[in-house]
């Protein structure tokens, strides 16, 4: 079964989701500008059907921590 | 290594961050298809609308093919809105400023980049109760003249407008407007609106120099009304103020309302044609349209499809530009099989549906509207005389000779730019060479030194036809040659197409050229003028162009040709 993150990182960042862990963040992976992170915002929210607070956008440093904030609202199988 | 053709740019300048809309605008030109469905987005830099208006190539690699202009009230003028919803006062710096605005957009297009520009939404202030009526009213004012200054700004310029606000309304204030995303991003939509929005803006974009429908062929029997009136009779079909009639008034209000806008109305109908008089005649009062919002009708027992093809035929217009409307499969199936290009739209039989279908019709949502539009259906009427008076003559010479005719050639200025681009992009049969320009690039030859446009505004004893045919020609100097000759087909066989040549000859004389150069390219529909230029003494010089000695001496006598000084 894919990882619904990583598809939803996958497409915000235009890389392949096989490419992707949770380890990726901005200071290794220079398609995750401000505007890519803008739009993952909005990305996530539709996937996951949540709204994010701006300090829970702020934790979103990693694929990684963006698991654990979504995991942390409830959001199950992730 | 061969080199890759440059797709088309779209320059994107807004007031705000607009990168979410890209994703879907791109889908939604891909999605129509055509031209420019390889285009690619920039954005320029946030909130440099003005620099990128007054140089649209310094914001881009390099100058767009196409402008998308976006902005939001409350992002030019954040304190001074403010200012003046505290302190109250007339708006007129603010109306300025946006009028200001406005001019620079109908500068771009008038200057050659086609131009889609959003109408603002109103303002939201995240600190504004909405329904704190002391300000709302205010807000809405405010809003109605700001999008007042600048529609006034634009003018006559070839500017696509896309209603943003209508489209927000629509959509909902509360889930179009995300605080959050304005606050950290300063880009103020929800992901569902910035999808909705991007949609539109991209359909706008695919839309740019496409033709729009022209003739709506409507049905009669549950589709202007309800009802079968040969077997109901007039007074028992349902139409008018109560309900159900109401939902058929309200689609007879739709057609007018296009009609109104440059639609031709045509009646298609398997009735006896008392019948359906008798309908035009006793209930007038619950009607919206009568005998004479149509241009043409059949009210016959033939099938629909060859109905339509002849009304083709008597309007002068391709089955590609008709939409049939019409309750029954069988007959929409019949038109859609032998018919193709014909849109076929049915009438079902849920009185909501009813009322609202002539909002369906989108392919009417980016034109703009000419005065000849919305007098097309008058000059068809006439057209109607007009043949009525071609049989009563004895011959087709004598028939020309009674109509005097007047064809005023001139050269078209940057208010003409919309009407000439629309015939460029409408003719197909009458049109020697079949170049599609958009707006930008009429206005660019407009202006242009080396090529002079000619358009010709063509009037008979019947009435006028308004502008009608459009040349455009290259001013070498010895030798002028004619790119493009095109004519509405309302105006066929009466002289004019040599009214216009000839003019063109003889400023070509003037101008001490020796020879006029012209070009058929053929088209699956231009096979009419073919033999254009060899029927009018050219000589065939290569594949598709042909040579005159000027002078040329084609003027027809029945013809009075105005030139202005």
């Amino acid at each position: 079964m894919s990882d619904r993150l990583l598809e939803v990182f996958s497409v915000g960042l235009s890389i392949s989701a096989d490419e992707l862990h949770d380890d990726i963040s901005p200071s290794n992976t220079t398609a995750w500008d401000s505007l890519a992170a803008m739009e993952m915002v909005t990305l996530i929210e539709d996937e996951f059907d949540v709204r994010l607070k701006v300090a829970e956008i702020m934790k979103m440093r990693s694929i990684g921590l963006a698991r654990s904030v979504l995991r942390g609202k409830g959001v199950e199988g992730i | 290594m061969t080199s890759q053709p440059q797709r088309t740019l779209i320059g994107l300048t807004a007031t705000f961050t607009a990168q979410p809309l890209i994703r879907p605008l791109l889908a939604a030109i891909e999605a129509a298809g055509g031209a420019g469905a390889d285009a690619e987005v920039v954005v320029a830099d946030y909130n440099q609308v003005h620099q990128t208006l007054m140089d649209p190539g310094s914001s881009f690699d390099r100058p767009p093919d196409r402008l998308l202009v976006m902005w939001r009230i409350e992002d030019l003028f954040g304190s001074a809105l403010t200012a003046w919803l505290v302190d109250s006062g007339e708006p007129t710096e603010l109306t300025d400023d946006v009028r200001q605005l406005g001019a620079l957009v109908g500068q771009v297009a008038a200057g050659g980049v086609p131009v889609v520009a959003t109408v603002p939404p109103v303002p939201h202030l995240a600190w504004l109760d909405p329904l704190d009526t002391r300000s709302s009213i205010r807000v809405t004012v405010l809003h109605g003249q700001l999008v007042a200054a600048f529609l006034d700004g634009i003018g006559a310029a070839p500017v696509t407008l896309v209603d943003l606000c209508a489209l927000e309304r629509r959509h909902g204030t509360e889930r179009a407007h995300d605080t959050r995303n304005d606050l950290m991003y300063h880009q103020p939509f929800t992901g569902e609106f910035s999808r909705a929005l991007g949609t539109l803006v991209g359909e706008a974009l695919a839309g740019l120099g496409r033709p729009v429908p022209k003739v709506l062929a409507v049905d009669a029997d549950n589709t202007l009304w309800g009802g079968i009136v040969g077997e109901d009779g007039a007074a028992g079909i349902v139409v008018g103020d109560s309900f159900p009639g109401s939902g058929f008034r309200a689609l007879q209000q739709g057609l007018a309302y296009q009609a109104a806008n440059g639609a031709v109305l045509a009646l298609v109908s398997k009735n006896n044609e008392s019948d359906v008089d008798e309908v035009f005649d006793s209930r007038s009062g619950d009607m919206v349209l009568g005998r004479a919002s149509f241009a043409a009708r059949r009210v016959n027992w033939d099938s629909k499809a060859d109905n339509i093809r002849s009304i083709a035929d008597e309007l002068n217009l391709s089955v590609d530009s008709f939409v049939f409307i019409d309750d029954n499969d069988v007959e929409l199936e019949e038109v859609r099989q032998r018919l193709p290009g014909v849109r076929v739209v049915k009438v079902s039989d849920e009185p909501s549906e009813i009322a609202e279908l002539t909002a369906t019709l989108t392919g009417f949502r980016f034109a703009r509207v000419s005065s000849e539009d919305r007098e097309r259906t008058g000059m068809f009427q006439v057209e109607a005389e007009r043949r009525s008076a071609a049989a009563e003559a004895p011959s087709h010479a004598d028939f020309l000779a009674s109509l005097a005719l007047t064809v005023r050639l001139f050269e078209p200025t940057e208010a003409h730019v919309a009407r000439v681009a629309q015939l460029i992009n409408k003719t197909n049969q009458f049109n020697l060479t079949t170049v599609r320009r958009d707006d930008a690039e009429v206005a660019a030859l407009v202006a242009s030194a080396s090529h002079r446009v000619y358009a010709a505004e063509v009037s008979d004893r019947f009435g006028g036809y308004g502008l009608v045919a459009v040349a455009v020609v290259e001013c070498g100097a010895t030798r002028w040659t004619v790119d493009t000759l095109l004519m509405s087909c309302r105006v066929l066989r009466r002289g004019v197409e040599d009214a216009i040549l000839q003019g063109i000859a003889e400023d070509a004389a003037v101008a001490g050229a020796s020879t006029v150069r012209g070009r058929y390219r053929p088209s699956p529909k231009n096979g009419q003028v073919a033999t254009f230029y060899t029927d009018r003494g050219f000589r065939e010089i290569g594949e598709g162009e042909y040579d005159a000695r000027l002078p040329l001496a084609l003027e027809a006598e029945h013809v009075t040709v105005l030139r202005d000084a």
